[in-house]
């Protein structure tokens, strides 16, 4: 739709270090783009260890992305509407995996469900073995996809207040069906973009993946960490799954600013 | 529908206690922050009184006090709402907003929609049915808020400035439309429009810091204030006093002569009530006259449909307000700051008990 223009008020010289920023994201994809390998592009991203971490990463980010919806959409509502003792803490502790290394967030995870874990020893007992299976990669990939999920939400939620869910509950509406039929469609907007943030997250994770789920082929190995072992051997194999990877992000990111902004 | 409420709530200051007969409307009063907004919060279960009772028609909305734990949640209260803005759910269309009590309720989709389509007859918004709230008019908006607050079949309806949002057109038919439905309905109406109150309710309570300080059949109430919000909405001068001579000695000091409703003794607490239409405005205190002569300071002219309102001060402060004509402004010379005399028939002026 065509804007008129307002005055931004802005001085001029701030399109100087605005500039640089955008170069010093673009420049690097458009440095990969070069060194794509085209006449072997198609071969390479489509030969047997591509093709199953492709498939691997894109189901286990989805299990994850449900993972996370499924947990973080009552963590957003109880952050954004209620008040208990200790809720600062909480969520700050719930934003913890945004800021922490992988690694250690791996390496915490295996301490967990590993087999020497906290709950490891007694899921094996119950013959449960979570580390190094494809379950491990989706559970590393929830992670540290969570936190994204929550603040989007919680956000959205915030924005949109209560004051629909007041009036909705003068008409009659049981809490469930408030939430039901009133919450969830209004921050359906933030929702998506949330959801759509941790299947992103989930895709690129690599840290947590590698720690506390090995890299198997077909079983653990996804796409971030068939990149970085090809990078080894096949340097040009690399660089061309990782255009994969990032024709996926736009996509995604794509979706994400179009379901923001209606 | 009867209702029974008093209720204290220690972080607003407040503690208020009304009853509302069958099919009764209250018109709520006050100045900003007086606790209007609190009473409705609380009778909806909004918000929660530190103490106090609430019965609707016998059934409890709350007892909470030494001994007494009860509280029913907003859903089950049968208590709507409607505010200031009409809040309609922007995902839903007019008809399943309206139709959003009924299916609460447990009635069908098909059984809800029609309810809903009888009730957009009711605000005459029929025609509004399909389409998306974002494509309405403040005052369509409003309208259909109202049938969905009456679609929920609620036993009391709570109305909080329900005018206040609208530009001047759309208020009219809105009024009307409020006038009809609320016709053997028992309401609770908050507003600062005198003509709301005279024309939706029968009985009017005024609010202030937390505290009923007035209430009363609306006529009478606008009649007669007894506090200065009242008398200031209602358009009138008044003077706070004691009874002195044949008038009232205001606190400030200002004698105003006029006409006892009742018999008073010397001395009781009394108020003195004025138009401003009735005062009239000299240079020089006029000689020889049996009215009241009050001097005043100019603090500000605002001109209304065919007058000026002038509102000046006495030396301690008592702010009167004088309407004048275009031409007496300029002939008196008047502006902020100018000094000059206030006169009032004896008779214009009247004297009750505070």
């Amino acid at each position: 739709m065509p804007r008129a223009t307002a005055y931004s008020g802005l001085p001029r010289w701030i399109a100087v270090p605005a500039g640089l920023g955008v170069i010093f994201i673009v420049l690097p994809l458009a440095a990969l783009a070069t060194r794509v390998p085209w006449s072997r592009f198609w071969t390479l991203v489509t030969s047997e260890s591509s093709i199953a971490a492709l498939g691997l990463s894109l189901r286990t980010s989805v299990a994850s992305m449900l993972i996370c919806v499924v947990l973080g959409v009552p963590m957003a509502l109880l952050l954004a509407r209620t008040t208990f003792p200790g809720q600062r803490l909480v969520r700050s502790l719930m934003l913890l995996p945004l800021v922490l290394p992988p690694v250690v967030g791996g390496i915490a995870l295996l301490y967990t469900f590993g087999r020497r874990g906290l709950l490891g020893r007694s899921l094996e007992v119950l013959g449960v073995q979570i580390a190094f299976s494809t379950t491990a990669v989706v559970l590393a990939q929830a992670f540290v996809a969570l936190p994204f999920l929550v603040v989007s939400l919680e956000g959205t939620l915030r924005t949109v207040g209560q004051r629909y869910e007041v009036v909705a509950a003068t008409l009659g509406g049981r809490p469930t069906a408030v939430l039901l039929r009133v919450t969830l469609p209004l921050v359906l907007p933030g929702l998506l973009s949330g959801a759509v943030l941790a299947f992103a997250r989930s895709l690129g994770e690599f840290g947590a993946t590698l720690t506390f789920a090995g890299s198997l082929q077909g079983v653990t190995r996804t796409l971030p960490l068939e990149i970085y072992l090809q990078r080894e051997s096949d340097p040009a194999a690399a660089v061309a799954l990782s255009l994969v990877l990032v024709a996926v992000a736009i996509l995604v990111v794509g979706l994400a600013q179009t379901r923001t902004q209606p | 529908m009867t209702l029974q409420m008093s209720a204290t709530l220690g972080l607003r200051d407040f503690e208020v206690e009304v009853r509302l007969g069958d099919n009764e409307r209250v018109a709520v009063l006050g100045p900003n922050g007086a606790g209007k907004s609190t009473l409705v919060n609380l009778l909806a279960g909004i918000l929660r009184p530190d103490a106090g009772r609430a019965d609707l028609d016998g059934r409890v909305l709350f007892d909470l006090g030494p001994g007494a734990r009860k509280w029913l949640p907003p859903h089950a209260r049968g208590v709507a709402l409607l505010a200031q803005d009409p809040l309609l759910f922007p995902h839903l269309s007019v008809l399943d907003n309206v139709g959003f009590g009924p299916r609460a309720a447990g009635q069908s989709r098909s059984v809800a929609r029609a309810t809903a389509r009888r009730w957009l007859d009711e605000v005459e918004a029929a025609e509004l049915a399909d389409r998306r709230p974002a494509q309405l008019s403040g005052g369509q908006a409003q309208r259909v808020a109202i049938a969905r607050a009456l679609a929920a079949a609620p036993r009391l309806l709570l109305l909080d400035e329900p005018m206040a949002a609208l530009d001047v057109g759309a208020a009219p038919l809105l009024r009307r439309v409020l006038r009809r439905v609320l016709t053997d309905r028992t309401a609770v109406i908050v507003t600062h429009d005198l003509l709301d109150a005279l024309l939706l309710a029968q009985r009017v309570v005024v609010l202030d810091h937390g505290r009923i300080v007035e209430s009363g059949p609306t006529a009478e109430v606008i009649k007669h204030p007894r506090t200065p919000f009242t008398a200031r909405i209602a358009g009138l001068n008044m003077v706070l006093g004691r009874t002195e001579h044949r008038g009232v000695r205001g606190r400030d000091g200002t004698l105003v002569e006029g006409l006892f409703r009742v018999d008073m003794d010397p001395g009781d607490p009394a108020i003195a009530v004025f138009s401003p239409s009735t005062v009239a405005l000299y240079d020089q205190p006029p000689h020889g006259s049996p009215r009241n002569t009050i001097p005043v300071t100019v603090t500000e002219l605002e001109p209304r449909d065919h007058e000026v309102r002038v509102r000046a001060h006495t030396a301690s402060g008592l702010v009167l307000v004088a309407d004048v004509t275009a031409p007496a402004v300029g002939e008196l010379d008047l502006y902020p700051g100018k000094r000059c005399t206030y006169a009032v028939k004896a008779t214009a002026v009247t004297i009750y008990p505070a």
